[in-house]
């Protein structure tokens, strides 16, 4: 490899940088100049960034170092680099060169790994997740290895309601409220216990028959809003009037497994993007499924409705393998049509509705503890439940919040159109 | 069988006979009133409004407005900004002149797949 005009070593210019505390540059600037005796100290870019960059002589960078390492307010210091402007569009035969044989190396690295190479969208995996004492979606996004749990954070969950005599929620603070006429709360269909279980279950499943964990949030105070029927079925009247009562009730998030089908050129609901925008400026994130109208590879269906808001998240599902689920919808129409992320939405296992009144075969699924399903639906609810740890990790909110979440996904060899920007990550 | 009997007979007959014929008749008009407006003012159907920023504070006067102009309110939700309920059809398109209605929408259905079919 040469030393072509486009592949630097990195280069120094003796100076160094040195961070200090944002909130006490002062008293950092004075632990350099003591710390070090060094005069010469170019501070401008003291004042708004908190960096100093100073000419040191050997000895001082021993001071400066030990600066650094000691509890002096000097948070780092690292050599000054010289930087260069990326050239594009220009690329010499020297690159060109290195280029192709940095590709045939990768090239023999790949088909080495996997005995004749990848087909584009593989993921360089070795193995599928499984459920083991955790489901394979709690793995998968690092809830597992998280050190929070939602405490002191509210989600409301809007749905077919929860079963509230369910073993798996007892001694959880619970606020419930039905918008569906002559129904109770109490969930006897199951989709929203399922959902309410992946967002909100608890850290040790009381059930040491089957103690796997399936929940993400497990201390955070669960707001449920009936706006489904026990026969599943809803309108915009009590959705709306369930996102109402969660935002006054000072709910962070709001997950809402639950779309109508939209076509192709089908534009966003403006009242549910008003309430949504409206939303997020009182500090609530609407996390909503993309929906389940596709029939991958031939048929994919565009983003249904109300997540085909711009301010509303909208989730696509991924299997165990991280590979987009042959149900989840995609990018079809812009302006909020869009996919933001994806979540585990494929044999995930959480809790069902108990009550012996559980709609029963052929429609429902009877009454049971737990179920393993499929849907953007249960992809929804692992992305809230995140929200709600980074709600509490981070303090932030709203449109801060929808951020963070897109920041720290994993990117996947995946299109954009089909996952967003990736898989969901619990914080550390 | 007496004659009495047979004379109360006829009479009765008689008066329901002159009875019927009226209400036959205004049922008759009332079909034909039904027919003529194409049964359009009589459908009711469901409705979201969003209330534009600057009337939020006066929220429940936009929903008492709206309760004149013909809409049965069911929701005024005041955290968000809309009212919910429902209007002959007929009445539509009079509500966007009232001050502070931004959007009007016909309310979208919602409806899960069986639990039994798998994907939810």
């Amino acid at each position: 490899m040469t030393n072509s005009s486009s592949i630097r070593p990195i280069q120094t210019t003796g100076r160094y940088l040195v961070l200090l505390p944002e909130e006490d540059a002062r008293s950092g600037m004075s632990a350099l100049t003591d710390s070090t005796g060094v005069r010469d100290i170019d501070d401008s870019a003291l004042s708004n960034i908190g960096v100093a960059v100073v000419t040191l002589d050997p000895e001082q960078v021993q001071s400066l170092n030990a600066a650094v390492a000691g509890s002096q307010p000097i948070l780092a210091a690292e050599p000054e680099q010289i930087m260069y402007a990326i050239e594009s569009n220009v690329v010499s035969a020297d690159t060109a060169n290195y280029l192709q044989g940095y590709k045939e190396g990768v090239t023999n690295l790949v088909d080495s790994l996997s005995n004749g190479g990848v087909t584009p969208g593989q993921q360089f995996t070795t193995s599928a997740f499984s459920d083991s004492a955790a489901t394979w979606g709690l793995q998968a996004t690092k809830v597992v290895g998280s050190s929070y749990s939602g405490a002191g954070i509210k989600v409301a969950v809007l749905d077919t309601g929860l079963d509230l005599t369910h073993p798996d929620f007892a001694g959880r603070t619970i606020t419930e409220r039905s918008f569906i006429s002559g129904e109770a709360v109490q969930d006897l269909q199951g989709h929203g216990t399922h959902c309410i279980g992946t967002a909100c279950g608890p850290f040790n499943p009381p059930d040491l028959s089957s103690p796997m964990r399936y929940g993400v949030a497990y201390n955070a105070e669960i707001f449920v809003g009936k706006v489904l029927s026990n026969q599943g079925s809803g309108a915009d009247g009590g959705i709306l009037a369930g996102i109402d009562w969660a935002i006054t009730n000072g709910c962070q998030i709001i997950s809402m497994s639950l779309g109508a089908a939209t076509r192709p050129g089908t534009p966003f609901s403006p009242i549910y993007e008003e309430v949504a925008k409206r939303a997020l400026e009182r500090g609530t994130l609407i996390i909503a499924a993309a929906g389940n109208e596709s029939f991958r590879p031939g048929f994919i269906s565009p983003v249904g409705r109300p997540a085909n808001c711009p301010s509303i998240m909208a989730v696509a599902a991924l299997d165990n393998l991280l590979q987009v689920a042959s149900f989840s919808n995609g990018s079809i129409n812009p302006n909020g049509g869009e996919i933001d992320l994806a979540g585990p939405g494929v044999n995930v296992y959480s809790t069902w509705s108990t009550d012996p009144s559980t709609v029963q075969p052929p429609v429902g699924l009877g009454p049971s503890r737990y179920q393993t399903i499929s849907g953007t639906s249960m992809a929804t609810p692992h992305v809230a439940g995140i929200a709600a740890l980074y709600a509490e990790a981070t303090g932030k909110r709203g449109l801060e919040l929808w951020a963070l979440l897109m920041l720290s996904s994993q990117r996947l060899a995946l299109p954009s159109t089909d996952v967003g920007i990736g898989l969901v990550q619990a914080p550390v | 069988m007496n004659s009495n009997y047979w004379k109360l007979y006829g009479i009765t007959n008689i008066a329901i006979f002159c009875l019927a014929i009226p209400i036959y008749l205004s049922q008759d008009v009332s079909a034909q009133n039904q027919l003529s407006t194409q049964g359009a003012e009589m459908s009711q159907v469901k409705i979201s409004i969003s209330v534009d920023d600057a009337h939020l504070p006066q929220i429940q006067q936009v929903s008492q407005q709206l309760q004149s102009s013909g809409m049965n309110v069911e929701q005024t939700l005041s955290t968000i900004g809309v009212i919910s309920g429902s209007i002959p059809q007929g009445k539509l398109n009079s509500l966007y002149q009232i001050e502070g209605v931004k959007n009007v929408e016909l309310q979208e259905s919602y409806q899960l797949a069986p639990p039994s079919s798998g994907i939810q």
